[in-house]
């Protein structure tokens, strides 16, 4: 099929199992076929110019990230990334966090903070022989699926579907583990997403609604099975 | 040795994902896509037909791709299957939103007059009118035996009785007479209407009458009514007795009829909407036994609900059906079933080839994707692959080549069916509109009484363009009179006067009218009156507007897939290589020959029917000689005329499409991304032999 950029940058950061990866690793990383995209010869250019040609082709969930002498991609906001790799690993220290993850500081005191307000995770203060430290714990949270069917069922009323901008909404949860849930009920017959109209949306409400991955806009949701 | 990659590109099944017209059968129908919804839908059908006074209405929601005009096409044929004891028709969206009523009901005739059968002028008003008889004979004792014979097949009975005009007659009054004493509510001009239609020489003038129109006093007198020129208030209060008649026909008969309400995102407006409101609650307060559908998008639905009335909401709302995504198992039957269409001999090799590259396609894109995402994967998996089967990068079409098909399906369409696109001088103007914006002609509409004026200032010259379709003398004498002071206090400009080939313009006893035109003609002014091929074009420009405004025409771009808009269309049309001009340069010695000829639609029927009979066989012979010694019985259009012209049949391309389009059982007539291909279903009376 037609493979675009993004597809083969998304196939990347799968390959190495990240949401985060320096320059030179994309670099690295890159099939041939992609020179032909970009119109250039990714190996024979430096980092900075690669960066300047590659910022057009990137959706609005990447951002470029420095810390130190390394620049990196990332494909999700910081703060999603920060939370999946918590989720995998609770309960983890706020320490083992700054130590293995390449952000600053500032970067994820404010994740972690915002994280935890939210409920997604909570901190618990733990007493050391010379000092405190702080566990990071990711609750026990019911089952994904009847978090979201009770939701949608909320939501929609008398309706038999609901638009994904109110069920995100709704939900608050971290965009891309919002996102993710949805494509796996997706891929597993559970729920169906519609197109719809998206001049009928504002831009908000386009954001917040689901791009599928062959980048159209999924506005509704219909649950087909329990 | 061909392999299945170039069978399919050749003749591809997929290159069209659009159900271009309920009336047309393309592909068949696959019971198990929105089978659930199917089933609610005949279920309340049922339910209506015994309850007619219960006002009950569906409103179906789908997504642009999800099959709504394919679910209308789909009860159309449940009603064919139930020898139209259930009525079917579908209404278009309404441009002139004060008069509802009357749109509703031109809307119904429309499809009650849409002829049934590839051999004889059989409507689903003949199956109304037969109804009425057969419970007249039914309890006259003196009568049954002879009715014997048609008992069970009313088109027997009115080819029978075209040719015994007296009994006809004699009959038609006596059941008449005793219809309106059994219904005593029921409109007698109604009933005596119903009664012409069924009177060959008088189906012209009749189903005009029943819209609204009469010619002149004369085609009154042969119709054997009085002659009244109608207001717009007047025809609107006559249609609603129209409609409440027709409900009271189908009540005693236990019958029902449906409305489809398709395309409704293109009542942009709160008038607009209101007005389908109207239509509604007329429907639900005043008849019986007619059961409107309501298709739309579901976000549009939710637009609706901010201006309906609460009754209409409640009453359309109170069953809702929901069109929903394919299983792995309807994604294999659609490309099962199309390929079987265009392939029926080498189906199975085909099939077995593409459905698992579908299959695989769809694995990691999420489940129940719509039937036109099923569709339009199909066709880029038969257009991606090369001849060693690799994947190949194919260029993705531009917006010109997707409006281009789309406009070219859409033209083929029309012109095989013009009897589902009866004159309409609001949509004739819509075009127009469309096409002069298009080539940034400024102009501005004036709606008068059943004819449209459009006035353009361009380049410091005037044009005033008179639009009507309407076949009563006064109002196209009343146009010309418009034209002549419009040249008169304006020199130097120019006035058209545009109508539907299947249109009178005048008739040689039309003193006055003939006289108003002969002025207007001598002021300079112009008749233009194009042929079907050219007015197919205004229909198709409407139709494809209408269609964009639906998000149905849609484009594959590197950022995703979305709706082509009306700019993109504006684009299109306004490009003068790409788009021909829709009012072409009028010789000057053109307007003097349209005179008093009968229009069109009547010239066909006047015909030596075993003159037209002889050429339609010549015709059918070569057509069938070519395509059956093609492999899989199908040809492109333009090589099919081609082909033709070797073989001494001298046709024009549009010329074929309309031929083909008369004879639906023989021909199929299917896209392709060049136009249109012809394809014989071996159900001809000639191919059947040749094969």
């Amino acid at each position: 099929m037609d493979i675009s950029f993004p597809d083969i940058l998304a196939t990347v950061f799968d390959k190495h199992k990240k949401d985060y990866l320096t320059i030179t690793q994309i670099k690295k990383s890159l099939p041939k076929g992609v020179e032909q995209i970009l119109g250039l010869q990714v190996k024979k250019i430096t980092n900075t110019e690669f960066i300047e040609r590659l910022k057009p082709q990137l959706s609005d969930t990447y951002s470029i990230h420095k810390k130190g002498n390394s620049t990196y991609l990332l494909r999700a906001p910081i703060q999603d990334i920060i939370l999946s790799y918590i989720t995998q690993r609770s309960p983890i220290s706020i320490r083992m966090v700054s130590k293995n993850l390449r952000f600053q500081k500032g970067q994820i005191a404010e994740a972690l903070n915002n994280l935890a307000r939210s409920g997604a995770i909570e901190l618990q203060i733990v007493a050391q022989s010379k000092d405190f430290n702080v566990q990071i714990l990711v609750p026990e949270k019911p089952d994904s699926s009847l978090e979201i069917k009770k939701a949608y069922d909320i939501i929609r009323k008398d309706r038999n579907y609901v638009k994904i901008y109110e069920l995100r909404r709704y939900l608050n949860w971290p965009r891309q583990a919002f996102d993710s849930y949805i494509q796996s009920l997706w891929n597993a017959g559970v729920i169906e997403l519609q197109a719809s109209d998206p001049q009928l949306l504002t831009e908000d409400q386009r954001g917040d609604s689901f791009m599928d991955t062959n980048h159209t806009l999924r506005i509704l949701l219909i649950w087909r099975r329990e | 040795m061909t392999n299945q990659r170039e069978i399919l590109q050749e003749n591809n099944p997929f290159s069209s994902h659009t159900q271009p017209d309920p009336w047309v059968n393309q592909f068949p129908t696959i019971s198990s896509i929105n089978g659930d919804a199917f089933l609610t839908i005949t279920r309340i059908i049922s339910y209506k037909q015994t309850n007619p006074h219960d006002p009950v209405g569906i409103l179906v929601k789908g997504e642009a791709g999800s099959g709504k005009t394919n679910m209308i096409a789909r009860i159309r044929e449940y009603c064919e299957n139930t020898s139209f004891e259930v009525k079917f028709s579908t209404i278009r969206p309404i441009i002139n939103y004060n008069t509802p009523i009357q749109h509703l009901f031109h809307g119904i005739i429309t499809n009650l007059s849409h002829p049934l059968r590839d051999s004889f002028k059989f409507t689903q008003i003949h199956g109304i009118l037969f109804s009425i008889i057969s419970e007249y004979i039914d309890q006259k004792e003196e009568y049954r035996q002879a009715f014997q014979p048609f008992k069970d097949n009313p088109e027997t009975f009115f080819r029978y009785f075209s040719d015994h005009d007296k009994e006809r007659n004699i009959l038609y009054n006596q059941v008449q007479t005793w219809i309106i004493d059994k219904i005593p509510d029921i409109n007698r001009l109604f009933i005596k209407l119903i009664f012409a239609f069924g009177d060959p020489d008088l189906y012209h003038p009749a189903r005009n009458r029943l819209l609204g129109e009469v010619a002149d006093p004369e085609d009154a007198y042969l119709l054997n009514i009085p002659f009244k020129e109608l207001s717009e208030a007047e025809a609107e209060d006559e249609a609603s007795k129209f409609l409440k008649s027709l409900g009271l026909l189908l009540t005693h008969h236990h019958q029902c009829m449906i409305i489809c309400f398709d395309q409704l995102e293109n009542l942009y407006t709160p008038e607009h909407k209101r007005s389908f409101g109207l239509m509604n609650q007329m429907i639900f307060n005043e008849s019986s036994a007619i059961l409107p559908l309501a298709f739309m998008r579901t976000l549009y639905w939710e637009k609706f609900e901010e201006i309906l009335d609460k009754s209409v909401i409640d009453r359309l709302g109170m069953n809702q059906v929901d069109l929903r995504g394919c299983s792995d198992e309807q994604i294999t039957d659609i490309i099962t079933s199309r390929i079987k269409t265009v392939f029926p001999d080498t189906w199975d090799m085909l099939a077995d080839w593409l459905i698992p590259k579908v299959s695989l396609e769809f694995s990691s894109r999420g489940k129940y994707p719509s039937p036109r995402e099923v569709i339009r994967i199909a066709n880029k998996i038969i257009m991606m692959m090369d001849e060693k089967g690799r994947g190949v990068e194919i260029p993705i079409p531009s917006q010109d080549e997707v409006i281009r098909s789309a406009w070219m399906l859409e033209h083929d369409q029309i012109l095989s069916d013009l009897d589902s696109w009866p004159p309409d001088y609001e949509q004739i103007t819509n075009a127009l509109q469309t096409y002069l914006q298009s080539r940034r002609i400024a102009c501005t509409c004036k709606k008068e009484s059943r004819k449209n004026i459009l006035t353009i200032n361009h380049s410091s010259k005037r044009c005033y363009i008179i639009i009507n379709t309407n076949r009563n003398h006064s109002t196209i004498g009343a146009g010309f009179t418009k034209g002549i002071q419009f040249l008169q206090n304006n020199p130097g400009s120019s006035c058209l006067y545009l109508t539907d080939p299947r249109c009178i313009i005048t008739k040689p006893k039309w003193i006055q009218t003939n006289q108003k035109r002969e002025a207007f003609l001598a002021a300079g002014g112009q008749i233009m009156q194009p042929s079907e091929g050219e007015i197919a074009r205004f229909y198709a420009l409407y139709s494809l507007f209408c269609k964009i405004t639906e998000g149905d025409i849609q484009i594959e771009t590197k950022q995703g897939i979305r709706p082509i808009t009306h700019d993109e269309l504006s684009a299109y049309v306004g490009n003068k290589e790409a788009f021909p001009s829709l009012i072409p340069v009028i010789p000057a010695e053109f307007p003097g020959k349209v005179s008093t000829e009968i229009p069109l639609e009547e010239r066909h029927e006047k015909d030596d029917p075993k003159k037209r009979e002889l050429s339609d066989g010549a015709v059918h012979t070569a057509v069938c000689n070519i395509l059956y010694s093609r492999p899989m019985h199908i040809m492109r259009a333009d090589i099919l005329v081609q082909s033709l012209q070797d073989n001494g049949i001298s046709m024009t391309y549009d010329e074929l499409i309309i031929w083909c389009g008369k004879h639906p059982a023989a021909y199929k007539i299917l896209p392709n991304q060049q136009g249109s291909s012809i394809i014989a279903t071996g159900k001809g009376p000639i191919c059947s032999d040749s094969s």
